[in-house]
Formats: structure tokens, sequence, C-alpha cells
């Protein structure tokens, strides 16, 4: 962590333990949207919301326990995904699918693809390859989806990805690799179609 | 030299093995036709997963409420001396006025809880975060 990162943390976790107003502004303008993503894309939209809400209401209890020895983004990234993961486990029945509509996952990728002069059949070629990802990626074991949304999607280090979910190097590897292996069956299947 | 395994060659892609071991799979993959293929498969995936990565997932309104409000001061030193004023006078509880001050319910919830929280943690009753 980057000293600039550490001392930005620090001003943070102090103002929150003091209750300073600034401070839970700057952790929700920081991270809710963040926390919104990771809780759709580990539970699904339908409980989304909620989970973020709980997992609010954790960081601030677990406040005076933040030891400072992992950046605050990882901390908040390891009490959503813990939310989650709990809330998988007492859905631990249902399918993935009642958990990701289909209609969800289907549902018009909403954003600029980066480059604009494709032509639009490349265009629906990966909006197509967009949305047989993200189904291949709901249909993951929860395990597997962690890792995968955790560094493919959000973009964490192999390292932060252990610190979060509490595990580690060499089982991020291996669980990454799983995660990819079965998501590759899907998309490269049907592209071939 | 023998194919690495694959899970080594997913980590290569993720640049997440030792100086060493990259520079090991990139000399290896020259010479290589499969590795190369499957460095290629697995780079296509990635690259895919980065646009999925860079979509926009709409925010519920009450989450996108809570990072657009800003905080009114003169409004909140008001409210703070109203809430002392009726601490002392009236004996009041501030999660009365959080409840007048949050029409939607689900918030309210949530921010009387993380209240509760500041409150058995500093005692500070006048901290509210925000409100319209
Ligand atoms: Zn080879």
């Amino acid at each position: 962590m980057a000293l600039e990162e550490r001392l930005a943390d620090y001003t943070l976790v102090q103002g929150l333990r003091n209750g300073d107003n600034e401070a839970y502004d700057e952790l929700n303008q920081q991270y809710s949207s963040k926390m919104y993503r990771l809780a759709c894309r580990l539970a699904g939209p339908e409980e989304a919301e909620d989970l973020v809400q709980e997992a609010f209401v954790q960081i601030y209890r677990s406040m005076s326990s933040f030891r400072g020895d992992c950046s605050i983004s990882t901390w908040v990234y390891k009490i959503t995904t813990n939310v989650c993961q709990d809330y998988l486990r007492r859905k631990s029945r249902r399918n993935w699918r009642h958990l990701f509509s289909i209609d969800w996952l289907k549902s018009e990728i909403d954003k600029e693809l980066p480059s604009p002069d494709l032509e639009p059949h490349e265009m629906a070629e990966i909006r197509d390859d967009l949305g047989r990802l993200r189904v291949a990626i709901a249909s993951l074991p929860m395990e597997q989806r962690s890792v995968l949304v955790l560094h493919d999607l959000e973009q964490l280090t192999y390292q932060e990805v252990a610190d979060v979910l509490g595990i580690a190097l060499g089982t991020v590897k291996s669980r990454l690799f799983y995660a990819r292996q079965k998501v590759r069956q899907i998309f490269e299947g049907g592209a071939s179609k | 030299m023998r194919c690495p395994d694959r899970k080594q060659l997913s980590a290569y892609v993720d640049q997440e093995l030792t100086r060493s071991e990259m520079i090991i799979i990139s000399e290896h993959i020259k010479d290589c036709l499969s590795c190369r293929r499957e460095v290629a498969h697995l780079e296509k995936l990635i690259s895919r997963l980065k646009l999925l990565a860079k979509e926009d997932l709409p925010i519920p309104a009450p989450i996108q409420r809570r990072q657009k409000t800003s905080f009114n001061w003169v409004a909140a030193v008001a409210l703070v001396v109203i809430v002392i004023g009726s601490i002392m006078i009236i004996g009041n509880t501030y999660e009365t006025v959080a409840v007048k001050t949050w029409p939607d319910k689900e918030i309210e919830y949530y921010y009387v809880d993380h209240r509760d929280y500041i409150r058995s943690q500093s005692a500070y009753a006048n901290k509210l975060t925000s409100w319209e």
C-alpha cells in the first residue's frame, strides 16, 4: 500500500471512529456503488440492496476492530463478501437461476462499448458474448464465483483476493483457474454455435 | 521443456508468478504452439471480462440518494441545536428526530442503526449523516 493511501485510510478510519460526518459521506461515496455491484454479482440483484445495507452496518460496528493491517478497500470488500456468502449459504438449496433471473442476466448491457468505430454486427457479437459471460459466472459455485468476480471483474490482485476471502495465495490461483475453465466452456461453447 | 501446468499459464496471463517463472514461461511459449493458443484463449476471455467489469449496474434510488445527498451545514447546525435543546429540555431522544427526518423506512432503519453505533462509541448524539 502506498504511503498516501495509508494516510488517507488512516484519516478516514479516525474520522469514522469519531463519528465524523464527512468521513461517513466519504465512505459512502467511495464504496457504495462498488459494494452494490459486488453484491449483485455475488448474490444476484434481488437482495443486493439489503445486503449492502447490512454490510454498511457491519462496517460501522466493526470500526473499532479495524487495525489497519489491510487497506480500507480490502476490508470493505471482505465484509461485503462475507455478508453475501452468508446469505448464499442460507439460500444454498436454491438454484442459481433463482438468484440471478435470466431477464437480469440477459438484460441489455448498459454501457459504452470502448470502440465506437466497431461495425454494428461486431457490437452485437460483443454484447452477446457479455450476456453469455454473465450467465456463466452466475452458474459457478460460490467459492469460484467469489474469486473470479473479485479478480477478473473487481480487478483485485491475487494477494488482495486472498486477504478478502481469508484463503491462501495458491488457493486463489487454483480456484481462479477452475472458475475460468468453466466460464470458458460456456463462453466458447456458445461462440462456436 | 515440458509444457507448464495450465494453472501456471492462467497465473502467467495475470502476471502473478515470480519473475523467474514468468521468464521461463515466456521463453517456452515462443516455441510452443499449444501453449500460445491456450494463452491467446485466456487473454480473449479476460479482455471480455474486463468489458463486463466496466458495465454500469444501475444503483437503486436509496443507495444513490445516500451518495448524492450533500451535507447541509445550516440545517445541520439548526437541527443539532434543536436536538440538543430537546434532549436537555424535554428529554427527547434523537431517534425521534431521525424518524421525522427520514420518510423512507429502509433508510430510516439504516441511519438510526448507524447513529446508535456512533452514540454508543462516542456519545456524539449530534452527528447526523445527511438529510434532505
Ligand atoms: Zn507448451
